[in-house]
This record gives C-alpha cells, sequence and structure tokens, in this order.
C-alpha cells in the first residue's frame, strides 16, 4: 500500500516537491518515495514521444491547413474588392450629385439647375443649383459639396460660409430655402447686408422649421417672375447670399 | 516544446507556412490526442482535428509564449470535448483497461520494469480510470506539459483544487499499481 503522509496536503510548490517532479517527468523511479516508482514510470511513459500512428495524421492535418488558409486569404481578397468597390460607388455618388447629371440631389430635377424657382439662367447654374437643392433630400451633403458652376467665382468665394448660412436659413425658413434661394435675385444684396440674415432676428412661429408652412418650401411653386434676367452676372453673388 | 525558435515558428504558421505549421502539430498533436482520447474515448481524432480548424482559424490572433499557446490549444481542445458531450445522448463508457494492460509490468518483476515496457497508450488508458477531474488534471500536467496555474485556468479550478486533485490521483494511481500485481497473483 501507499505509505501514508508521501503527499501532505500542503505541499510547497517547488520543483523538489516530489508530487510536482512526478507530474513533471522530472523523477526517476529509483528516487521516488516508497510505492511510487510505478507511478513514475506510467507518468513517464504517458509523456513519452509520439507514436507514428499519433504523427499519421499529419498530411491531412497539413491539407486543412492549407485549405483554411486559401480560403482566408479568398475571404480577404473579397472584402478588399467589395470595400473598394463600395469607395468607388460612393465616390461616384458624391461626385454624381456634385455635378447632379442625375438630378439625384437636385429636387428641382436640373443639374444646379437654373429651373423653377432659382432665377438663374444656366450660365450661373453653380449657386442656382445649389439654392434649389437646399430644400432637397440630402442637404447635408449638399452643404459639404463646393458649388460647382460658371459662378463659381464669387459664389465659391462664398462657399466657406455656405455650410452655417445654409442650415441657419434652412432652419429659419422651415425648408423654405429652395424659394428663397430660388427668388436669387435677392441675392443681389451684399452678405454683408445689416439687414443680412444674422442681423434678422427670427420671427417667432416663423424661424421654426416645423412650423413653416410646406407650400412655400416647394421650389415649383417660387415665383419665376422675381428673377431678373438681367442681373444674371451677379447670380453667383446670390449663391454667396443664398444660405438667406 | 519546440523551444526558443517557438515565436519564429509561430510567425510563420500564421504567415500560412507550411513547414512552420508542421512543427506545431508535431509538437502539440501527441498530447492532445493523449488527453482529448482521456476525455471522450474514440473521439479523440475528431475532436483534436476540431481543435486544430479552429486553432488556424485563430493563428493571426494569437500572442503570447510557447507555454500561452500551449494553454490556449489545450483550453480549445477542452471546450470541444465538451460540446461533444453535451452532444452525447449517454456518454460511452470507458471499461477500466486494467486487465487489458497485458504489457504493464509487474513492479516485482526486474525484467519488465523498463520504462520502454509501458505503452504509451496503455499508461494514458490508466490514468483515464481515474475520476475524470483527476485524470484530467494529470494529463494536462504530464502530457500537455501544463503548470498548476495553468491547468486551473483551463479547468476553472481555483490552483489549490489542481493540487489535491493531482495529488489524489498519484494515490489513486499508487494503489491501481499496487493492488494489480496482488490480484493477478492471487494474494
Amino acid at each position: 500500500m501507499v505509505a501514508d503522509g508521501v503527499f501532505p496536503p500542503e505541499m510547497p510548490d517547488t520543483p523538489y516537491d516530489p508530487a510536482e517532479r512526478l507530474l513533471g517527468g522530472r523523477l526517476d523511479p529509483e528516487d521516488a518515495p516508497p510505492g511510487y516508482a510505478e507511478v513514475a514510470t506510467v507518468l513517464r511513459a504517458a509523456a513519452g514521444p509520439p507514436c507514428p500512428d499519433e504523427l499519421a495524421g499529419q498530411p491531412a492535418a497539413l491539407a486543412t491547413f492549407r485549405r483554411v488558409r486559401h480560403r482566408a486569404r479568398v475571404r480577404a481578397r473579397l472584402v478588399t474588392v467589395a470595400l473598394a468597390g463600395t469607395l468607388a460607388i460612393g465616390g461616384l455618388w458624391i461626385a454624381d450629385g456634385a455635378h447632379s447629371p442625375l438630378g439625384l440631389l437636385s429636387p428641382s430635377g436640373g443639374p444646379g439647375s437654373g429651373g423653377p424657382g432659382s432665377g438663374a439662367p444656366a450660365g450661373a447654374a453653380g449657386s442656382g443649383g445649389a439654392g434649389s437643392g437646399e430644400a432637397g433630400t440630402a442637404p447635408a451633403l449638399r452643404a459639404a459639396l463646393p458649388p460647382v458652376g460658371a459662378a463659381a467665382g464669387e459664389g465659391g468665394g462664398g462657399s466657406p460660409e455656405l455650410p452655417s448660412t445654409r442650415e441657419r436659413a434652412i432652419a429659419r425658413h422651415g425648408g423654405g430655402g429652395a424659394s428663397r434661394g430660388g427668388g436669387s435675385a435677392r441675392g443681389v444684396r451684399p452678405a454683408t447686408s445689416s439687414k443680412g440674415p444674422t442681423a434678422k432676428p427670427p420671427k417667432p412661429g416663423k424661424a421654426e422649421p416645423g412650423k413653416a408652412k410646406p407650400g412655400k418650401a416647394e421650389p415649383g411653386k417660387a415665383k419665376p417672375g422675381k428673377a431678373k434676367p438681367g442681373k444674371a452676372g451677379e447670380a453667383g453673388r446670390g449663391g454667396g447670399g443664398e444660405g438667406r | 516544446m519546440i523551444g526558443p525558435s517557438f515565436d519564429a515558428v509561430l510567425a510563420g504558421a500564421a504567415r500560412g507556412h507550411d513547414e512552420a505549421f508542421g512543427i506545431l502539430w508535431r509538437d502539440l498533436q501527441p498530447g492532445l490526442l493523449r488527453y482529448l482520447n482521456a476525455l471522450a474515448p474514440g473521439a479523440g481524432e475528431d475532436l483534436a482535428s476540431e481543435t486544430w480548424l479552429r486553432v488556424v482559424g485563430g493563428l493571426r490572433r494569437f500572442s503570447g509564449d510557447e507555454r500561452s499557446f500551449r494553454a490556449w490549444v489545450f483550453t480549445i481542445a477542452r471546450h470541444r470535448a465538451v460540446d461533444r458531450a453535451r452532444r452525447a445522448v449517454r456518454r460511452p463508457d470507458a471499461p477500466v483497461p486494467l486487465e487489458a494492460l497485458a504489457d504493464l509490468p509487474a513492479p516485482d518483476d526486474p525484467a519488465t520494469a523498463a520504462v520502454d515496457a509501458i505503452s504509451t497508450r496503455a499508461a494514458v488508458a490508466l490514468i483515464a480510470t481515474l475520476p475524470p477531474d483527476q485524470a484530467e488534471v494529470v494529463l494536462l500536467r504530464v502530457v500537455a506539459g501544463l503548470e498548476v496555474a495553468e491547468v486551473a485556468a483551463i479547468t476553472g479550478k481555483h490552483p489549490g483544487n489542481v493540487r489535491v486533485l493531482s495529488h489524489r490521483a498519484l494515490r489513486r494511481l499508487a494503489e491501481l499499481l499496487g493492488a494489480a500485481p496482488r490480484v493477478r497473483g492471487g494474494v
């Protein structure tokens, strides 16, 4: 039988601990405590060198490894291609939005239109288009885009202020920016005018988007008669002040 | 154990080099098979394959030294075995293999007392007759070459419990080996 007290319950965890040495395969059967020589032999055998049949599956394991790695590589390539495609499509879509060849971002249907309500001829399409796009479905995207068009010189000069002024205008007129912007003849006034949008305190009830009359916000209802063809060259400035 | 070249081997395997993976596989597969065959008799090969699939899938994400890698692989293996046991309708019985250990030497027979006379399979089978928690602790210590803290982490036990279990297992093994020749000798 096994001698009691060979492995006390509270043994120090040191390399000299017989149990630890047994379990670590560092104890020769000759050096084992009485009754434990066979245990040492068995434990050594259990940790012995690999048998041939234990390594027989190596070709299959390597084949599996190759297959899994190949699949992972293909998947990574597909993800890269999909990402690149998404980025390309996104870039094209944004570029389309900038030039509006499809009219996706322009509710008036025109590419940067001198459409109804814009009051600007096609030559001033940059600012006028931007003005009409304000009431569209993607104002934030619109605001982020630089004005494009023949009148982009002056209109572009005002472009750094565009996002904030546009947003203010949208908030003030409840999406009526199209008709306002469409009447871009108002833009003839210098943006620094004391009657500018920042100088005017918004009238309560009209300033909140929720209270704006939707009918006024529709570009189609803007009065084209307000546009002065003679001032077409200034439409660019209207673009700069179109945030009103 | 692979030794100082382990980092390079691991990096090569993570990059998809067959040779590097082969080194890892040859180092760990025998211990993995012995451990899994004791935990789930007859299913060691399948479980080892599942384990290696997981290992290959996670090679790129693994970072650590060789001991950590061994502990990680055996943790995966244990999870596979536990999952299989849960799926099984009933766990197949592991018959006591003492009578089957024909090549186990009698301690009083010096001619057969050589270590080589005990086959690895017989030794693992004998350890597998221990209570499951004791057998698992002994196999993780002896076959996988893990330390107490690593075994405790894998099995979810306190290190003190692991020590107690391993000491009980050693006592039990000594009793089994001491009792076997007496039974055979008719004493």
